[in-house]
């Protein structure tokens, strides 16, 4: 069994994955917590360990760009996944640079996430 | 997604969309000032992001692509290939209207047919570059279609079911999304009640280790009082949140008021950081706006005008809100016309609102108190400031219901300003016990500035008033047994061992004489109804520790 952190500045849209994630692993993965801002983001990290984060990018203050940049200075095998929407690859691929393992596009579809989450956590 | 039943998280995605939609307007206001500012643009395209994000989640595909577009053209502001001024923020209004119309829609689950391509159409002439031909400010004009005309008339209730407090609710919480979380209003005037009940029941047990001696009863009632009254707090904190819930939809309003009046504003928020109960917040959200609509149409001149008189062609409103002891005071200035006491004195006396006599006397600020009659102001509007009474009676006995107190201050020409003091709370209030005869009374601890023995040597007479000295002051004197009509005796200004309370309310002072007082206790209030509500100098009545029923003092009143 592993865990999640979502960090997402939309408590809307982290309600969502946290139900998405929960509903297609039926508790194989569970979300350990929610970030809503970068520092929080790296905060939590520190706090929880999870196995997995799925890191908005767009968020007000610093970006998940961001925090990738720090989460991957803490623990170098930190697990990223970049949750996107259309027409952001320059930054899912800078992000990629950065450390982050994997990406989905918003709106999240479930195959997707369960791949994504998988080949990450699998490796 | 699909497997997902989504309808469950539809609230969510209403109340966060709407937040979103009050700060997308906020900014945008902020952008038009200083169409150069990145930050404000970031932010305005971060939260358009969001909640394409959001909606694309839900498949509420008008909303997505709305917002998808609107994306586009933020993002030409961005790279400054359009600028953020004219009817380009225009369009961009009207975009943020159209997603309120269809979050409504989302929300009521009522379908009504609201036609996008109108709008989409405009943002994507923005991308292009091409010119709108409409001059800033004016409403556009494309042929409605039966069914875009509904749309519109939606639109329209949408709007105005903005302007009601349920929409607050929703607004309220997320904006510290990491640790809160939402409660049903319901919830916490439960609590609220079971607090001020246990306050009573605390009372009442103090009194039985008082009558029987029981002395350890009496220290673990101290600690429950200790634990009581930080539970009070509690609750109350829980109910506090800041004014910008309601603040920050003003900017949008007042801009759209000047484009309509052809006025030029600018307009300032100052102290929307600052925490209310949230009843009374909903409260005072209508005198606002209408004292706020008053500034723009009758407080402040036309840009010509202005000029005209030497005055900048932009006038300046100023929303402010700071906290006083034991209240909160929030103002409206404007710098328009003013008002001259000399005008509103002679028509209050020919509308027959007071008599000649008690108007020569009057000081200024109660003269412009008197534009709060609802006989002052008619349909015709003939005088310059005749307009300025519109509706106010409304204003003032809206705020009076919620203990709230309207003052005014005018200079004739350099403008008028609005003044609302309101209580912290509604619900628990420190309070004096005073006795007046056989009656005991609570006098809200907050009009109380000091009590003193009253000495019969400081007692003088000015002008057939009574007055006493306290310490170089000279305090008009009320009798309380006189004034609330429990006199027994016709010398009751004769009998010693009383008490004068120093009371203040708005900027007058008054010594009130009372036969005794018993002491400061946090009273619970319970409002007055039938023929008590009407009654004048009362506020409400608290039930104490003995089961007693004692009458709440409207010191405002009484002075």
């Amino acid at each position: 069994m592993s865990t999640i952190l979502i960090v997402d500045d939309s408590k809307f849209m982290r309600l969502t994955l946290k139900n998405l994630i929960e509903k297609s692993f039926s508790g194989a993965h569970t979300v350990a917590g929610e970030a809503g801002s970068a520092k929080e983001a790296v905060q939590k990290y520190q706090e929880l360990k999870p196995d997995l984060v799925t890191m908005d990018i767009i968020m007000p203050e610093e970006s998940g760009l961001e925090a990738v940049k720090r989460i991957v200075a803490i623990d170098g095998n930190a697990k990223i996944i970049m949750v996107s929407a259309m027409g952001q690859e320059k930054i899912v691929e800078e992000a990629m640079m950065l450390g982050a393992r994997s990406f989905i596009v918003k709106p999240v579809k479930t195959e997707d996430l369960i791949k994504s989450i998988e080949k990450v956590i699998g490796r | 997604m699909d497997e997902m039943d989504l309808s469950q998280f539809r609230e969510v995605f209403v109340s966060e969309a709407k937040e979103h939609l009050v700060s997308l307007n906020a900014a945008l206001v902020e952008l038009e000032k200083k169409p150069s500012n990145k930050d404000v643009l970031s932010d305005i395209f971060r939260v358009a992001h969001t909640l394409k994000g959001m909606s694309a989640t839900m498949g509420y595909e008008k909303v997505t692509n709305l917002t998808h577009v609107m994306e586009d053209v933020l993002d030409k502001l961005r790279k400054s290939e359009v600028q953020a001024k004219g009817n380009v923020v225009d369009v961009i209004f009207e975009c943020f209207d159209k997603l309120e119309s269809l979050i409504t829609e989302i929300e009521t689950g009522v379908e009504s047919k609201i036609d996008i391509d109108g709008i989409v159409h405009r943002l994507q002439d923005l991308i292009e570059g091409k010119e709108e031909k409409k001059s800033p400010g004016q409403k556009t004009k494309e042929p409605e279609a039966p069914a875009v005309k509904e749309a519109r008339d939606q639109e329209d209730a949408a709007q105005q079911a903005g302007q009601q407090p349920a929409e607050q609710e929703a607004a309220a919480g997320t904006k510290k999304a990491k640790t809160s979380i939402r409660i049903n209003i319901s919830h916490l005037d439960t609590m609220m009640n079971l607090v001020g009940e246990m306050v009573i029941s605390k009372s009442q047990l103090e009194q039985i280790a008082a009558e029987n001696q029981i002395v350890a009863l009496k220290q673990t009632l101290q600690q429950l009082d200790r634990i009581a009254v930080d539970l009070q707090e509690a609750v109350l904190k829980t109910r506090m949140v800041p004014l910008s819930q309601i603040f920050d939809r003003y900017p949008r309003m007042m801009r759209d008021l000047a484009l309509k009046l052809g006025k030029e504003v600018d307009f300032e928020i100052f102290g929307a950081d600052i925490e209310i109960d949230r009843m009374l917040m909903e409260e005072i959200n209508e005198p606002l706006v209408h004292l706020l609509r008053n500034a723009v149409d009758h407080g402040i001149e036309a840009p010509d005008v202005r000029a005209a008189v030497g005055k900048e062609r932009k006038a300046h409103i100023e929303l402010s809100a700071r906290r006083e002891r034991g209240y909160i005071a929030i103002q409206v200035k404007d710098d328009g016309k003013g008002m001259d006491p000399q005008v509103v004195k002679e028509k209050a006396v020919q509308k027959g609102i007071v008599s000649e006599e008690d108007a020569k006397t009057m000081p200024d600020d109660e003269i412009f108190l008197l534009i709060c009659d609802p006989r002052f102001s008619t349909a015709e509007t003939i005088t310059d400031i005749s307009g300025r009474g519109v509706g106010m009676d409304v204003v003032k006995t809206s705020l009076e219901s919620f203990n709230g107190r309207l003052s005014i201050d005018s200079i004739s020409g350099k403008g008028s300003t609005f003044t609302v003091n309101l209580p912290l709370s509604i619900a628990i209030i420190s309070a004096l016990l005073v006795r007046v005869q056989d009656e005991t009374y609570a006098i809200p601890l907050n009009n109380i500035t000091e009590v003193v023995p009253f000495l019969r040597q400081n007692l003088k007479s000015i002008e057939k008033k009574e007055v006493i000295i306290l310490r170089n002051e000279v305090l008009p004197l009320i009798w309380l047994e006189k004034a609330l009509g429990v006199t027994k005796e016709k010398d009751y200004t004769e009998k010693d061992n009383k008490y004068v309370l120093r009371v203040e309310s708005g900027n007058k002072a008054v010594g009130l004489v009372a036969d005794n007082f018993i002491g400061r206790k946090e009273i619970v209030i319970k409002s007055l109804s039938g023929i008590m509500k009407r009654a004048r100098g009362l506020s409400g009545a608290t039930i104490l520790g003995d089961g007693s029923v004692v009458l709440i003092l409207d010191v405002n009143n009484i002075v």
